[in-house]
């Protein structure tokens, strides 16, 4: 054994608990936050504060927070994102820690998917649809920004009765679908009201909400209030799986 | 999430490098907060490492427009941060190392069996590891540490650090050959 084994050994490998990634996210990204205070819409960067800064301690959901204002503080982070600028819509994920899938939608209709660096064309159909339905990216552009006008409009896509259906489809708007900042705000402030959308707190770098499918099946969706982006999306059945976001939003750069 | 359905695979290795955006950021804490914590935990014991983790991060983000893809990678810059940090806590890694040449780290979880002969027979020469380390230059050990423990390449240290590439090497060695006059003293007279 050489004299680096030998410190390797002296050192040993220690592992963090399970929970030191979580509350050293939490330290960092309050940190950040209080600094761009100034240059923040104050009442949302407080409630995001109010959240996020609980340094040195287990994940607790702060009581007097509620998940509304939670969705709320979205929405308006929602209604201040990026406008559609870009020649390609693209979303990459991860799922279960490995598998990366990626796509790339054009608005002409074009669409690509990724695997392995292998970049395929997507043949058949629109990428994006909603209860089953295609959708075009001019479709999901030119849906209502007025939370009223977009439920309405939703619900009347999907099957009558379908309780999850409707949290479903507009949850899908805000970050499998190139929806533009007002309607993600939106679909935001709408899914704020819905009863069958329960607060579940602070989750890892963000805030899990969750609603049940039709099937049975628990959707949990991670929100950053501040940024507005769904950081992941876990379904409980039959085993939990879990898609992380790693990207998403209007690029120039195609498919590659 | 009714919608595209899309399940293949992309190696880590594929992605191209790319500058650190807000998103680049969080995602390279996802990728490195586990050996970044043990790298620190390591130095300056499990009870301190979560603040001087977090304080690497938080640099990292604020200086992240000074971060050069085509320089370093996030890794190596990551670890450059928090070696420079664990350079303010000179007192608390010197306790740590105390404590690491009387009683060993924590032990290992399962699944490590493979290394206990090994551990073994290094078991006797701990004191003194520990001690020839602590008595190193901070410069010399950081350079050591970066290579045993990150398992860095001197490009990537010289790097790191901001040091000449030359500089890595002759820090290293310097550090290895007091480590194995003291050990060696030991192995002969001990």
């Amino acid at each position: 054994m050489d004299d680096l084994e030998r410190v390797r050994e002296l050192y040993g490998t220690p592992r963090p608990d399970p929970d030191a990634q979580a509350r050293v996210w939490r330290s960092v990204t309050a940190r950040r936050r209080r600094r761009r205070l100034p240059w923040l819409m104050v009442p949302v960067a407080a409630a995001a504060v109010a959240l996020a800064f609980v340094p040195h301690q287990p994940p607790v959901q702060e009581p007097h927070v509620s998940g509304r204002s939670v969705l709320l503080a979205a929405a308006t982070s929602a209604a201040s994102g990026p406008a559609s600028e870009g020649t390609y819509w693209h979303i990459k994920k991860v799922r279960d820690g490995s598998k990366v899938t990626e796509l790339w939608a054009a608005r002409d209709g074009r669409a690509w998917t990724s695997d392995g660096g292998r970049v395929s064309r997507v043949t058949s159909g629109s990428p994006f649809s909603m209860a089953g339905r295609d959708l075009t990216i001019e479709q999901i552009q030119s849906l209502p920004a007025d939370p009223a006008a977009l439920k309405e409009r939703v619900a009347a896509m999907l099957p009558p009765d379908a309780r999850g259906l409707l949290a479903d489809a507009l949850s899908g708007l805000l970050w499998t679908k190139p929806s533009p900042p007002a309607v993600r705000a939106a679909a935001y402030r709408v899914l704020a009201d819905l009863p069958e959308v329960s607060y579940l707190g602070a989750s890892g770098r963000g805030e899990a909400f969750s609603y049940e499918l039709p099937s049975g099946v628990r959707r949990t969706l991670v929100i950053d209030p501040e940024t507005s982006q769904v950081l992941s999306c876990t379904d409980s059945r039959p085993s939990p799986r879990t898609e992380r976001v790693i990207e998403a939003g209007w690029t120039d750069r195609g498919p590659r | 999430m009714t919608g595209e359905t899309i399940a293949m695979q992309v190696p880590w290795a594929a992605r191209a490098p790319g500058a650190l955006d807000e998103e680049g950021f969080a995602e390279a804490f996802d990728a490195h907060f586990g050996e970044i914590h043990a790298y620190v935990a390591q130095r300056l014991g499990p009870d301190n490492a979560e603040d001087v983790v977090a304080e690497t991060f938080l640099t990292a983000f604020r200086k992240r427009a000074h971060y050069d893809p085509s320089r370093a990678s996030v890794r190596a810059w990551l670890y450059g941060i928090a070696t420079n940090l664990i350079g303010k806590h000179r007192r608390l890694e010197a306790r740590t190392l105390r404590a690491l040449g009387r009683c060993g780290p924590e032990p290992q979880s399962p699944g490590h069996e493979e290394s206990v002969a090994v551990r073994v027979s290094a078991q006797s020469l701990r004191p003194e590891l520990a001690a020839a380390l602590a008595e190193l230059d901070r410069r010399d050990r950081d350079v050591l540490l970066l290579v045993a423990l990150a398992g860095l390449s001197h490009d990537e240290i010289a790097t790191a650090l901001g040091i000449p590439y030359g500089t890595v090497g002759s820090r290293l060695s310097r550090a290895r050959k007091k480590l194995r006059a003291q050990l060696g003293e030991v192995l002969v007279h001990g």
